[in-house]
């Protein structure tokens, strides 16, 4: 059976697992990262990993075909090198060729973000439509944009970046330096910022809030690229749930109209759960194999 | 969140795609589009309420004729002329031997004030009697997207592969074009940058939305609101109106990954460098992502008027499109879309 393996780098930890055709997903496996190394040794807790995916008793049936990678930012196009933010022993490492070089096979990588919207596109809750925001509300918050079938690019790979876009002019001061941004006002570290308390101890209040707030953000997107489907995954919006969501979707029905009212905006949960950047990873690779179905 | 650095727009995973998330390439032209004779044109058709035009336009953005339009009130009336001026095209074409091998209509937000019209029934009634005077593919579309086109054509973002178009028009509308395609979306309209959510305190939008760029910067919205005509501004009116249209070039800079943002239409030629000025410091203080810092807000030079030069564009980019050219490079630049002639 062929499978591809997925490969998910954050600041934080790296998750590895084999993802077949179906994009059902085997031999999972995740690493914390060791902050106290060099690049080196960052890179030999990448390659553990693998060994413990391929080594896994569930990988045994699988032909492993590609390797896909999903990659916090920086990055450069096709993950030729990564800088993730917050992996300091990383920068500008190059990534794609010494995986391409340990593996022997096909390397591919994109954004996490825009991974996720690829993967969501393919078997998650936007499996079949052609015009879809995907996002992540946690840390930060970002996101992948599919407009008539096609993930949209940018000049250097960065369309889809929803997380500054201007919502609240007059608000708080986003880390890039500008004021107002929708990462500034909903993301979990601004969450924080504003309450004195982490997301996870939000309130009422401070969920629907932060649904609102995104959901401003999302009808302003949906307007100018006529979406009407926004996928949003991470840990603030799926660890709030409902009430965020009702209010993001009050938020859209408020501020999202088209001509005709021929299309009907809805904000809906990532359907891949935790598994969405793996899955996500590897479709960037199955698509690169030309197998997205 | 993090970001993506670099210089290609590589397919995901820059290996040779063939899925649906492709991204646009630009093949050369490997079909003749258009003959050694060089006798073709674009039949030109801008629509737009109180100003309707003709225009017989070359793929280089050379205007051969222009025909004027009897000014209508009511959309009957304005078929019936439109009708009349075709005509008059069909003759001047045979005085200058040239041929329309495309039509293009721009639909301006004017001709949504003409008395019983209705935005589908003009493009598609638009589209009907165009196509019956002229033995050639029609394509119709709105003020902002031809203006889009046209810029990328022959004005100040000529051959860019990445910005957005804001047109300060009756109501504001544009475009964006990402890796050299014009964004369509669901409806074929995307790119309607007069909804982006400037100020979420502010007025009620006519979309039903509130906040829209369209309340704060459209000639409609600033007369409305006003109670003057365009052309007598308070210095601090044009000033607020350049923040609130750099605040949303700052949002599509982000959002889309963008560099330039090009802005015209007659509120831009009012309020002038006033405005731009305004806009972009907006967009100097709000555009900090590494690949949106230093992104600049500039001034459209397309000729005006930028309906019948959008309209010449719109049926130049649908004439290219048809022949299977994903993008609209061979008519950015003459000498690859003719070598093959």
């Amino acid at each position: 059976m062929d499978a591809v393996l997925g490969l998910d780098l954050g600041g934080t930890k790296f998750a590895g697992a084999l993802v077949d055709a179906d994009g059902a997903v085997h031999a999972r496996e995740q690493v914390a990262v060791d902050h106290d190394v060099d690049a080196e040794g960052v890179w030999r807790q990448l390659v553990g990993l693998i060994s413990d995916v391929l080594g896994n008793p569930e990988a045994e049936p699988f032909t492993v075909l590609a390797c896909g990678v999903g990659s916090a930012g920086p990055i450069a196009p096709n993950v030729e090198w990564v800088s993730p933010l917050n992996l300091a022993a990383w920068r500008e490492f190059p990534l794609r060729s010494r995986l391409s070089d340990e593996l022997e096979m096909l390397v591919v990588g994109d954004l996490d973000t825009k991974a996720l919207a690829v993967g969501e596109g393919w078997k998650g809750a936007a499996r079949g439509r052609a015009n879809y925001l995907a996002m992540v509300v946690s840390t930060g918050i970002g996101g992948g944009i599919v407009l008539n079938g096609r993930l949209l690019e940018g000049a250097s790979g960065n369309a889809g970046h929803i997380g500054h876009i201007i919502v609240s002019p007059d608000g708080h001061t986003c880390a890039c330096g500008a004021a107002g941004c929708l990462e500034a006002e909903a993301s979990g570290t601004a969450i924080a910022n504003i309450t004195g308390a982490p997301a996870t101890e939000a309130n009422q209040v401070v969920m629907e809030r932060t649904g609102r707030i995104v959901g401003r953000g999302v009808a302003s997107v949906m307007n100018l690229l006529e979406l009407d489907l926004a996928v949003v995954g991470g840990s603030v919006a799926l660890g709030f749930g409902q009430p965020f969501f009702d209010a993001a979707q009050a938020e859209l029905e408020t501020l999202c109209r088209f001509p005709g009212d021929v299309l009907q905006p809805t904000i809906v949960p990532a359907g891949l759960g935790d598994a969405a950047p793996l899955v996500g990873a590897a479709a960037v690779a199955w698509g690169a194999l030309g197998r997205l179905g | 969140m993090n970001q993506a650095v670099g210089g290609s727009s590589a397919p995901i995973g820059g290996a040779p795609a063939s899925g649906p998330w492709q991204v646009a390439d630009f093949p050369t032209p490997d079909t003749p589009l258009l003959t050694q004779a060089g006798d073709e044109v674009s039949l030109a058709v801008e629509i737009d309420g109180s100003r309707n035009a003709l225009a017989l336009v070359r793929p280089d953005g050379q205007v051969v004729d222009t025909v004027n339009v009897e000014p209508v009130e009511t959309v009957p009336q304005l078929w019936e002329r439109l009708e009349e001026s075709l005509e008059v095209a069909g003759r001047r074409m045979a005085r200058h031997s040239v041929r329309a091998v495309c039509s293009g209509v721009s639909i301006g937000s004017g001709a949504g004030e003409l008395a019983g019209a209705s935005s589908a029934d003009l493009f598609r009634e638009a589209e009907a009697l165009v196509g019956h005077s002229v033995d050639a593919p029609v394509f119709v579309d709105d003020v902002g997207r031809g203006f889009t086109l046209a810029e990328r054509w022959v004005g100040a973002v000529e051959g860019l592969d990445n910005f957005a178009a804001i047109y300060l028009g009756h109501r504001v509308s544009g475009g964006i074009v990402l890796n050299g395609r014009l964004l369509d979306g669901a409806l074929g309209h995307a790119g309607r940058v007069g909804h982006l959510i400037v100020n979420p305190e502010g007025r009620r939008c006519r979309c039903g939305g509130k906040g829209c760029l369209d309340t704060e910067a459209s000639v409609g919205a600033i007369e409305g609101r006003t109670g003057r005509v365009l052309s007598e501004p308070s210095y601090d009116l044009m000033h607020q109106v350049g923040r609130m249209v750099g605040r949303a070039a700052a949002s599509l800079a982000n959002l889309l990954d963008l560099k330039v943002v090009v802005c015209g239409g007659p509120v831009a030629r009012e309020y002038a460098s006033t405005l731009f000025n305004a806009a972009q410091s907006e967009m100097d203080t709000a555009c900090q992502m590494a690949f949106s810092r230093g992104a600049r807000f500039t001034s459209a030079k397309s000729p005006e008027p930028a309906g019948a030069l959008g309209a010449a564009a719109i049926g130049w980019h649908g004439f290219v499109r048809r022949h299977g050219h994903t993008g609209f490079d061979g008519l950015t630049h003459p000498g690859a879309a003719t070598g093959e002639r």
